[in-house]
C-alpha cells in the first residue's frame, strides 16, 4: 500500500488515463482492421455475383471470356481467380493450383500467394458452379496488410506519446494536490500549536479547493468564536457566582459566630441557602440553553397553536403585572396561530420576556404581549415602558451573563434573554430587540408552518420535558 | 477483426490436425500465374489484335512489350492492363446506344 495519498492520485491518474488511452487504440485499431477487411470482403463478393450472372447468361465460354477480360484489366494487380470443374481439372484463372483447404462455399479463405517472387497474403471464397464446376475468387491483401503493419506501429508509437502524457499528468496532479494538502496541514498544524488565527489561503478561482478552504475557515472562524464564548462564560460564572458565594460564607460564618440563640443560627443557615439555592439556578439555567443550542429538543417539536398558549400566559402575568406596582397587561393576539416547535420553550422563553418587562416596567405601565402572522413569519413581542435597552448594548443583550447598566441594580444573573435567543435559534428563528419608545420591545421572529406541514403534522404529539422556568430574579 | 476472422487460425489448426494427410500435400503458398513473361506475351497479343488506332494505346503497347522483354515483367503488364482498360472504354463509349 502506497503511504502517500498524493503518490497514489497521481497512479490512479495515470492508470486511468492509459486505460483510457489502450482502449481507445484498440478501438481504433479494430474498427479499421475490420473496415479492411469488410471491404475485402465486398469486393469479391461483388466479383462473384458478376461472375455468375455471366455464367447464368452464357456458360462455361461466358464466364471464362469475363475471367480473362477482368484479369487483363486488373490494373491494380490484386485479382485472383480459379474455375475448375468436376474433377478438379485446371479451366481458367491465375492461380497454379486449386488450394485443397478452400472447400467449403460461403467461407472466407486466407492464402500465401507468391506474386513475382513476393509473397503476399489473400483472401479467397469458394463458389460452385452448375455442372460441378467450382469458381475461386480472391484479392491480393498484401496493401491491407502493409497498412495494418504502418497502423500497429502508429499505435504503438502514440501510446509512447500517451505514456510520456499521462506520467506529466500524474506529475502534475500529484504536485497540484500535494501544494493544496499542505496548505491546509500547515494551517491545521499552526491551530494545533495553540494559534487559531491563520487561516487556508484560498487561489481566488473559485473551484473546489477555494471551496474547502472557505469551509474549513467558516468552521475555524466558529471554533474560535466558541473557544471566546467558553472563555467569556467562563469568567463570567467566576465573577457572578463569587459574590453569592461569598455571601452564603459570610451568612454562615456570621451565624457560627454570632448567633446567640438556636433561632438566630437557623435563620442565618436559612439565609445561606437562599443564596445557594441561586448559585443552583444559575447553573440550571445555564445547562438548560446548552441543552437548547445542542438541538437535541428539535426532535420534540410538534404542531402548537399560539393562541391558546399566549392567553394562557397572559392571564397568569397579568395578576402578577397588577400587584407589581399596579401594571397593566394586554394581549393582541389572534385566536389560532399555528407553528411548529417546542410547547415549553416556548412558554418559557415568552415567560422570561414578560418576567423582564414587569421587572423594568415603571409603575402604573403598559406591557403589550402581541403575536401575528407576517407573510411566513410569525412575530411575537413584548413590548414596556421601562427603561429600555441602550443601542449600544443591544448587540451584547443577549450574551450570557451580560447585564447592561440600568440592570445592575435590580436582580437577576443575565441569562434570561440568552435563554430566549437560544429557542429563537432552536426554532430557526431570531431574537430582535427594538425600541418601543419609550421601552423595549422584544420580539421573536419564527417560521410559521406552511398548508403542507399543517396536514402532514401529528398536533397529537406528546409534549415531554419538564416545564421549569427560570426565577424571575434569574431574567434579563 | 471479425470474430470469424480470429476463430480462422484456431479453427485451420484444427482441421490440419484432423485431415493431416490432405494438408500435407498442399504447398504452403501458392503461385500466381499472371506475372509471367508468357502472361505478358498473351497480353501483348490481345491489344495488338484489337488495331487501335489511339496513340496513348499504341504507347502503351510498346512500352509494356518492350518492358517484358527487357525483364520488367510486372511494369509491362501494368501498361498493357492501362491499354486493355483503354480500349474497353472506348469500346463502351463507341457502342451504339440501346
Amino acid at each position: 500500500m502506497i503511504r502517500s495519498a498524493s503518490l497514489r492520485f497521481a497512479t490512479l491518474f495515470g492508470l486511468v488515463f492509459a486505460l483510457s488511452a489502450l482502449a481507445l487504440v484498440a478501438f481504433l485499431w479494430f474498427s479499421t482492421a475490420n473496415l479492411l477487411d469488410r471491404q475485402v470482403e465486398a469486393a469479391i463478393n461483388a466479383d462473384a455475383q458478376g461472375l455468375v450472372e455471366r455464367w447464368s447468361e452464357g456458360g462455361v465460354p461466358a464466364l471464362l471470356l469475363t475471367i480473362q477480360e477482368r484479369l487483363g484489366e486488373n490494373v491494380d494487380d490484386d485479382a485472383i481467380y480459379e474455375v475448375t470443374d468436376s474433377l478438379q481439372r485446371w479451366v481458367a484463372g491465375n492461380l497454379n493450383q486449386w488450394p485443397v483447404k478452400v472447400e467449403t462455399p460461403g467461407v472466407f479463405y486466407e492464402l500465401q500467394v507468391v506474386r513475382a517472387g513476393t509473397r503476399s497474403l489473400a483472401d479467397v471464397r469458394r463458389y460452385d458452379l452448375p455442372g460441378g464446376f467450382h469458381l475461386l475468387v480472391g484479392r491480393d491483401v498484401r496493401g491491407r496488410v502493409e497498412l495494418r503493419r504502418l497502423l500497429t506501429n502508429a499505435l504503438f508509437s502514440s501510446l509512447l506519446v500517451i505514456a510520456a502524457l499521462g506520467a506529466a499528468g500524474a506529475f502534475v496532479i500529484r504536485n497540484v494536490f500535494r501544494r493544496m494538502v499542505a496548505e491546509v496541514s500547515a494551517t491545521a498544524e499552526a491551530i494545533a500549536g495553540g494559534d487559531l488565527t491563520p487561516r487556508v489561503r484560498r487561489s481566488g478561482r473559485g473551484d473546489e479547493f477555494d471551496r474547502m478552504a472557505e469551509s474549513i475557515n467558516t468552521m475555524l472562524e466558529r471554533i474560535a468564536k466558541l473557544m471566546d464564548g467558553v472563555r467569556q462564560v467562563s469568567n463570567a460564572i467566576a465573577h457572578d457566582l463569587r459574590t453569592p458565594i461569598t455571601r452564603a460564607r459570610a451568612r454562615l460564618e456570621d451565624a457560627s459566630l454570632h448567633a446567640r440563640t438556636e433561632g438566630e443560627l437557623r435563620a442565618g443557615v436559612e439565609r445561606a441557602v437562599s443564596d445557594l439555592d441561586n448559585v443552583t439556578a444559575v447553573f440550571h439555567a445555564l445547562m438548560r440553553i446548552a441543552e437548547i443550542e445542542v438541538g437535541a429538543r428539535r426532535s420534540a417539536f410538534a404542531e402548537i397553536d399560539l393562541g391558546p398558549l399566549l392567553a394562557d400566559l397572559a392571564e397568569l402575568y397579568s395578576a402578577v403585572a397588577e400587584e407589581h406596582g399596579g401594571l397593566s397587561l394586554r394581549l393582541e393576539v389572534p385566536d389560532t396561530l399555528a407553528i411548529l416547535g417546542d410547547r415549553d420553550l416556548l412558554q418559557q422563553a415568552v415567560a422570561n420576556l414578560l418576567d423582564n418587562a414587569i421587572k423594568f416596567s415603571p409603575d402604573r405601565g403598559h406591557i403589550t404581549l402581541a403575536a401575528a402572522r407576517v407573510d411566513r413569519q410569525v412575530r411575537l413581542s413584548v413590548a414596556d415602558q421601562g427603561a429600555g435597552i441602550p443601542e449600544a448594548d443591544r448587540p451584547r443583550a443577549t450574551e450570557r451573563f451580560f447585564r447592561g447598566e440600568a440592570a445592575r441594580s435590580t436582580p437577576g444573573s443575565g441569562l434570561g434573554l440568552a435563554l430566549v435567543q437560544a429557542v429563537a435559534l432552536l426554532h430557526e428563528g431570531s431574537l430582535l430587540l427594538e425600541d418601543a419608545h419609550p421601552g423595549l420591545r422584544a420580539t421573536l421572529v419564527i417560521p410559521a408552518m406552511s398548508p403542507v406541514q399543517q396536514m402532514n403534522s401529528d398536533s397529537s404529539a406528546p409534549h415531554p420535558e419538564d416545564t421549569a422556568t427560570l426565577p424571575s430574579d434569574l431574567r434579563r | 477483426m471479425s470474430i470469424r476472422r480470429a476463430l480462422r487460425v484456431p479453427v485451420l489448426l484444427a482441421s490440419f490436425g484432423l485431415c493431416g494427410r490432405a494438408v500435407a500435400d498442399e504447398p504452403s503458398s501458392f503461385a500466381l500465374t499472371t506475372d509471367t513473361p508468357a502472361y505478358c506475351a498473351q497480353l501483348v497479343r490481345q491489344v495488338a489484335d484489337r488495331h487501335s488506332q489511339s496513340l496513348d494505346v499504341q504507347r502503351l503497347l510498346a512500352e509494356g512489350r518492350e518492358m517484358c522483354e527487357d525483364g520488367q515483367v510486372r511494369g509491362g503488364i501494368r501498361r498493357l492492363r492501362r491499354a486493355l482498360v483503354l480500349l474497353h472504354h472506348r469500346a463502351v463509349r463507341d457502342e451504339p446506344p440501346p
